[in-house]
């Protein structure tokens, strides 16, 4: 069947079988291969994109379910020149280890950071709930979301 | 799957339903139907998708109750000013389940459809006294939350009928009712167990206890018991079970703790 996507802005379409993943869909058809396949179960997030604005597990998203459906992928989020604040502020604070996880994170950290003026530890906590990363220990990602809130001027609550 | 039907018009999901009845399986957010497929347990004939059904969507209030369609997200609920202000067990419910990915997604049709005794809005639609509306091409029927769940993934669904939308009471807030969950951890983490409580103005409590017994179990007992009276009352009715994630007798022991607390603090 024929499958209707916007992707990062821009209208795809593909022709794919009823049992398709959004996921395989992004890797395998559009060649997005910046959404990682981690657990394919939604447990880990490192497939996270925005699905018509809000963060979801693509790997148990079935592609015909979602036909006209907006899909934003860390390749958009992503500027066209060099990196979001959120993305410098990952490599400054030693946020990225091995950097699987890492597109997911980035994902689910642009959607906090975007949608809220005021930002809290206890609010990125539960913003990045759905991302497991084995190498940090969340700490260091912790403070690169704090760190790039205050590059975009959020305000702070305790 | 030989057939995958995407439809966003109910008429069409009811004949369709009517026309495959057991096999085929119905798709909301497929939190749970995909986890299950991309681990090989399923393979129905049919997959038909119906996160297109506006009708199916929205939290409505209506004298003394809300109507909640069944493919509200539990994002959709948890964030509802008027399920957060008056049916707060079910506000927290929803904002216990999986991550903000899982919650985004997973409808609180699933939740209901997978009938898992560990399924976090189940203590609380018991509790309340909701009532499930499901429809079929032979028309509509009201059921009972506690009439509804018969065992593990088991429902009183008829093969032709869908889960429409959920009735539920209003009047529970902040400050007489609850919900508690106990998992491994705070974000997904399917629950050991969980206890939703109320305390209504004529000394009557009511608590319902999820994850030890095969279907969500509700009692309701005055103020004032003592604690050997009420731990025997809340051990009476469970029949919690060994699995991966507790023992039975783990399960016993902390789901009367919490209810005594409970019971005794008017919260936790
Ligand atoms: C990582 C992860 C974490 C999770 N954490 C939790 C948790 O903490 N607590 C919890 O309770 N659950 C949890 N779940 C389970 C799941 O997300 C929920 O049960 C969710 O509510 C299912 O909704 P869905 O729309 O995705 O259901 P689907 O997968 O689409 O459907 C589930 C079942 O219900 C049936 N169904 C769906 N809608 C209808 C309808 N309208 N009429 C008739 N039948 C219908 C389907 O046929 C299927 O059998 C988790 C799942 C994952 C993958
Ligand atoms: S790969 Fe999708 S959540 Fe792990
Ligand atoms: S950096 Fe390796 S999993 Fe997170």
């Amino acid at each position: 069947m024929k499958l209707h996507l916007n992707v990062n802005g821009k209208n795809m379409e593909c022709e794919i079988e009823g049992h398709e993943t959004l996921l395989e869909v992004l890797r395998d058809r559009f060649g997005l291969t910046g959404t990682k396949k981690g657990c394919g179960e939604g447990v880990c997030g490192a497939c996270t994109v925005l699905l018509n604005g809000l963060p979801a597990a693509s790997c148990i998203i079935s592609a015909f379910a979602i036909e006209g459906a907006s899909v934003e992928t860390i390749e958009g989020i992503t500027p066209e020149q060099g990196l979001s604040s959120l993305q410098k502020a990952f490599i400054e604070r030693g946020a990225v280890q091995c950097g699987y996880c890492t597109p997911g994170f980035i994902v689910s950290g642009h959607h906090y950071l975007k949608n809220n003026d005021v930002v809290s530890p206890a609010g990125i906590r539960r913003a990045l709930s759905g991302n497991l990363c084995r190498c940090t220990g969340y700490k260091k990602i912790e403070e690169a979301m704090l760190s790039a809130a205050e590059a975009l001027g959020k305000r702070m609550k305790k | 799957m030989k057939i995958a039907i995407r439809t966003d018009n109910l008429d069409d999901l009811l004949k369709a339903k009517a026309k495959y009845g057991d096999k085929a399986l119905i798709l909301a957010g497929g939190t749970d139907v995909n986890v299950k497929r991309n681990r090989g347990l399923i393979g129905p004939e049919v997959i038909i998708s119906i996160s297109g059904i506006t009708d199916m969507k929205g939290i409505v209030p209506e004298k003394g109750k809300l109507v909640i369609g069944s493919l509200s997200t539990h994002s959709d609920i948890e964030n509802d000013a008027a399920v957060k202000r008056r049916a707060f067990p079910l506000h927290m419910s929803c904002a216990a389940i999986g991550s903000p990915q899982i919650r985004n997604t997973g409808t609180l049709g699933g939740n209901i459809g997978t009938a898992s005794p560990a399924g976090d809005t189940l203590p609380s639609l018991v509790l309340l006294d909701s009532i499930i509306n499901v429809m079929s091409i032979r028309g509509t029927r009201k059921i009972k939350a506690a009439k509804f769940f018969t065992g593990p993934g088991k429902t009183v669904l008829e093969k032709d009928e869908i889960i429409y939308s959920v009735e539920v009471p209003l009047g529970y807030t902040s400050s007489n009712s609850g919900f508690f969950k106990l998992g491994m951890r705070d974000a997904l983490a399917i629950s050991v167990l969980s206890v939703a409580w109320y305390f209504d103005k004529n000394g009557t409590v009511g608590l319902s206890f999820g994850g030890v017994s095969p279907v969500v179990k509700r009692i309701l007992v005055k103020q004032g018991l003592s604690e050997t009276a009420f731990r025997k009352k809340v051990s009476g009715i469970i029949s919690p079970i060994d699995d991966i994630r507790a023992g039975a007798g783990f399960r016993r022991g902390v789901v009367t703790d919490i209810a005594f607390k409970v019971y005794r603090d008017g919260g936790i």
